[in-house]
């Protein structure tokens, strides 16, 4: 029984062994309608929709029972699925070989021979490159999937395609060259009668017209073909134009190494400059066309591409670039070389293109189960999986306002720090004294660059041992630690640094009933405001920092990982009868504005200097050398332009990155707002520049009048957080 | 599918670290982590040596993990072994240690379920 496939809602009978494209000829089916066929997978003369996916070349790829094949609109591109259904992952193999070969002919076999540890793609065998990747990384496509290659050496042994005809009347059917003819042919087809044109070899027999190719006549398909010498009449044309290098692989692996071989390396003679028709098939680029942007001085290959986009379609400059370079050379430029090729060079799908990769690992907290099973909202901040909130963020706010509430803060940066020379090297990295800072006591710092710019803050505490710890923001925990770590190289200090960020849980128990729901889990002997020192809570031994971001009295359990789940559960179970609610991180973001307590990477720019976020108190300029000091005094003397203040608003909270307004013009911008439910007012954080030598007081930011305040705006005193 | 790993992390002069006994995992000159419930003696008076609970693992058999690393792994395995190897596998940072019998491949916890998943869609 004769297998079919389906083109356009027609059944296409096909024989064993044919490409679609053979078997659409022998129903007399052109799949663009016309232009010359090659049958190499070089042109865009064969490209459909098949199973869905558009541009394919037919003449690549295997007829099969069953498969629905579209042919592409006359103009345009090939519509987009109704539907997308979700599709299967496409596999991957990665393999790692001494040399990749490119083509399976005779100058790729005799490569691979000479080289050890080689393996061969070839096109033939359905294993198509798609490109060539710094590394080397050859990418291929294959029945079985995406390979992806990392080698030493490429050794491009593609071969050379034959030259397409440029001409009036090149769109016809009935055109082929030497191989597509000799291709149908061994199928089968009929050709009619048929006349060859050009030199070059042709690899079926026929009348061969002689002269220079002028044009081809027929109404759709070919009737006759007219030379120099005259007019030959046809049903089919060879063309035999000669040979060109496929060289696009070649072109694509620019300053790797790369080694072309076989016909992939000649240098033929470049066909004539065409006088009429279309150069670039695919993207209907015509001498005339070119011509035109000549005149107006795109007089290099680069430009004439990008002027035209010939050599940028389907087939990625495969027919026109011959004839690109044979028009410049015409014209009067120098003779230049092909452009560069980037990948890919096949169309791939999206499938195809995503084989092996992965949606980036946020990490996770050993308490995500936790946060999940109690109905969190998870969100990927500062590079982690974090609570955004349990459902009812003004409930959060209020416990820890009025009540207890614990957070879960494990992503906070965490690094030990000991050696001879660790005081030395932070008094050199941090802007604050650090020598008087006594064991047992934690200081706020900020760490600045080169610039006496701010680009993180957090704890330095020292231990009772005379070690330090030190804490960083959760986005720039790996940052620091970077910077820690190269400073201390680069000063030859004798430290040892650990990061303990991923090894520490941490979890943040804050408000006015802190103290009695610490005592409940057997917690005695915390630290004072501003201390550390090692507890035991609920069982679980628990390095316990005093300190406050929310305003209230608050304290941080740092302790092993392994136990954050035992640790949550206890404090939640102990804080029942005290109304304790967990809060996530939009309750947390508000209590903190409550305190005016910035947030490095939203409140701060890449700019903002501790002057500029008003937060000179800590940097002591007469503690000797740190990194950014000349930058901090030398900016110090210039007259400020703008600062990081506070404003309250009795509407309304305005949404963060609100223009602030003064006098009608432009005065700043919002970094941090919110409704504060403890304040009763809309309170909010933004840059507002100098104007006439001072800060406004009265701005106006979405219309609504707000005045400038003193940070905080909570609770001035802090006798709250020092409860 | 992962295993917490009972290890110690130790930070010390690199030429401490040499020749630590047990199955160590020099995750830098100047640090390693100790698989094992003892907290190793380093000859380095400033040394970190603490306990660390955050890595999980699991011990495949060599067929099974070269699977995985035929899908998941773009660099090339070092020989001869044991060895230690670390590098981005399925996009994460992934630690081996590769004996000829079975392999270890290891993360921080905070990536444990990202490799699960990824071990598991592998077939």
């Amino acid at each position: 029984m004769t297998e079919r496939f389906i083109y356009a809602d027609t059944d296409v009978a096909f024989e064993p062994g044919d490409s679609i494209l053979v078997a659409l000829q022998r129903a007399g089916i052109h799949p663009t309608d016309g232009g010359t066929l090659c049958c190499g997978g070089d042109c865009p003369h064969c490209v459909a929709t098949v199973d869905g996916i558009s541009y394919l070349r037919t003449c690549q790829t295997p007829a099969a029972a069953g498969l629905v094949v579209e042919p592409h609109p006359p103009s345009g591109e090939p519509p987009l699925p109704e539907r997308v259904e979700p599709h299967p992952d496409v596999p991957i193999l990665r393999r790692h070989v001494h040399t990749v070969v490119i083509g399976g002919g005779g100058s790729g076999q005799a490569a691979a021979a000479e080289r050890r540890d080689a393996v061969v793609f070839d096109a033939g065998r359905g294993e198509e490159v798609v490109g060539i990747y710094p590394g080397p990384l050859v990418m291929v496509r294959t029945a079985m999937g995406m390979v992806h290659v990392e080698c030493e050496e490429v050794v491009v042994a593609t071969g050379a395609a034959e030259l397409h005809p440029v001409c009036p009347g090149s769109d016809l059917r009935g055109l082929l060259t030497s191989r597509a003819a000799g291709q149908l042919v061994s199928a089968g087809l009929e050709l009619g009668r048929v006349v060859i044109v050009g030199d070059g070899e042709s690899e079926v027999e026929a009348r061969r017209a002689t002269g220079r190719l002028i044009r081809f006549e027929g109404t759709g398909t070919v009737e006759a073909v007219v030379t120099t010498d005259g007019r030959w009449e046809c049903d089919s044309v060879v063309v035999a134009l000669g040979l060109v290098p496929r060289d696009a692989l070649a072109r694509m692996g620019a300053g790797m190494p790369v080694t072309v071989v076989g016909d992939a390396a000649t240098s033929p003679e470049l066909p004539p400059c065409p006088t009429d028709g279309v150069v670039c098939p695919c993207g209907d680029v015509t001498v005339a066309q070119l011509d035109d942007v000549w005149q107006r001085g795109f007089t290099e290959m680069e430009l004439l591409k990008r002027a035209t986009l010939a050599g940028t379609g389907t087939c990625q400059g495969g027919v026109c670039t011959p004839y690109l370079r044979s028009f410049l050379l015409d014209r009067g430029a120098e003779l230049q070389p092909a452009f560069t090729a980037r990948p890919v060079a096949r169309q791939l799908t999206m499938a195809e293109m995503a084989a092996g990769s992965h949606l980036p690992a946020y990490p996770r907290t050993a308490l995500h189960d936790v946060h999940l099973t109690i109905g969190a909202r998870m969100d990927r901040i500062g590079g982690w999986w974090r609570p955004w909130t349990y459902g009812d963020t003004d409930a959060e706010y209020e416990a820890v306002r009025h009540r207890v509430s614990i957070g879960d803060v494990s992503t906070l940066g965490k690094m030990r720090v000991t050696g001879p020379d660790a005081e030395a090297m932070l008094q050199r990295i941090y802007p604050t004294d650090v020598s008087t800072i006594r064991p047992g006591r934690s200081r706020y710092v900020l760490l600045l660059n080169e610039r006496g710019y701010v680009f993180d803050d957090g704890l330095v505490c020292r231990e009772p041992d005379g070690t330090f710890t030190l804490t960083f923001t959760s986005g720039g925990a790996s940052g620091a630690e970077m910077w820690i770590r190269d400073w201390a190289a680069s000063w030859g200090h004798d430290v040892r640094l650990l990061n303990q960020t991923l090894m520490l849980g941490a979890i943040n128990v804050s408000g006015p009933l802190t103290h009695e729901l610490l005592a409940a889990v057997g917690a005695a002997d915390l630290p004072p405001y501003m201390g550390h020192g090692y507890v035991d809570v609920a069982g679980v031994p628990c390095k316990v920092f005093r300190l406050s971001f929310t305003g209230e009295l608050s304290y941080e359990l740092h302790h092993p990982v392994d136990r954050s789940v035992e640790l949550w559960e206890a404090l939640m179970a102990a804080g029942a009868p005290l109304g304790i609610v967990p809060h996530g991180l939009e309750a947390l973001t508000r209590l903190r504005l409550d305190k005016g307590h910035i947030l490095v990477g939203q409140d701060t720019d890449y700019d903002s200097t501790p002057r500029r976020i008003h937060h000179e108190w800590a940097v002591n300029l007469d503690k000797g050398d740190f990194i950014g000091r000349l930058a901090v005094v030398r900016t110090n003397a210039v007259p400020l332009d703008r600062q990081l203040v506070g404003f309250t608003l009795a509407d309304g909270a305005p949404p963060e990155g609100a223009v602030i307004w003064h006098g009608g013009s432009y005065a700043g911008y919002v970094t941090s707002a919110a409704w504060s439910p403890a304040v009763g007012m809309g309170v909010a954080m933004g840059w507002l520049d100098v104007t006439d030598g001072v800060l406004p007081d009265d701005v106006t930011i979405e219309g609504w009048p707000a005045r400038r305040v003193t940070l905080p705006f909570y609770d001035p005193e802090g006798s709250r957080a020092r409860a | 599918m992962l295993d917490r790993l009972a290890a110690a992390r130790v930070v010390a002069r690199p030429d401490a670290l040499d020749g630590l006994p047990g199955l160590v995992l020099r995750l830098a000159p100047d640090e390693a982590l100790v698989l094992g419930t003892e907290l190793p003696h380093v000859a380095d008076p400033h040394a970190i040596v603490t306990n660390d609970a955050s890595w999980r693992g699991v011990w495949l058999e060599p067929d099974r993990a070269e699977l995985f690393f035929a899908a998941e792994c773009d660099w090339p395995r070092p020989t001869p072994r044991p060895v230690f190897a670390q590098g981005m596998i399925a996009h994460l940072p992934v630690k081996l240690w590769l004996e000829d019998d079975r392999v270890l491949l290891a993360v921080p916890h905070v990536f444990a379920a990202d490799l699960a998943e990824r071990l598991e869609a592998t077939p």
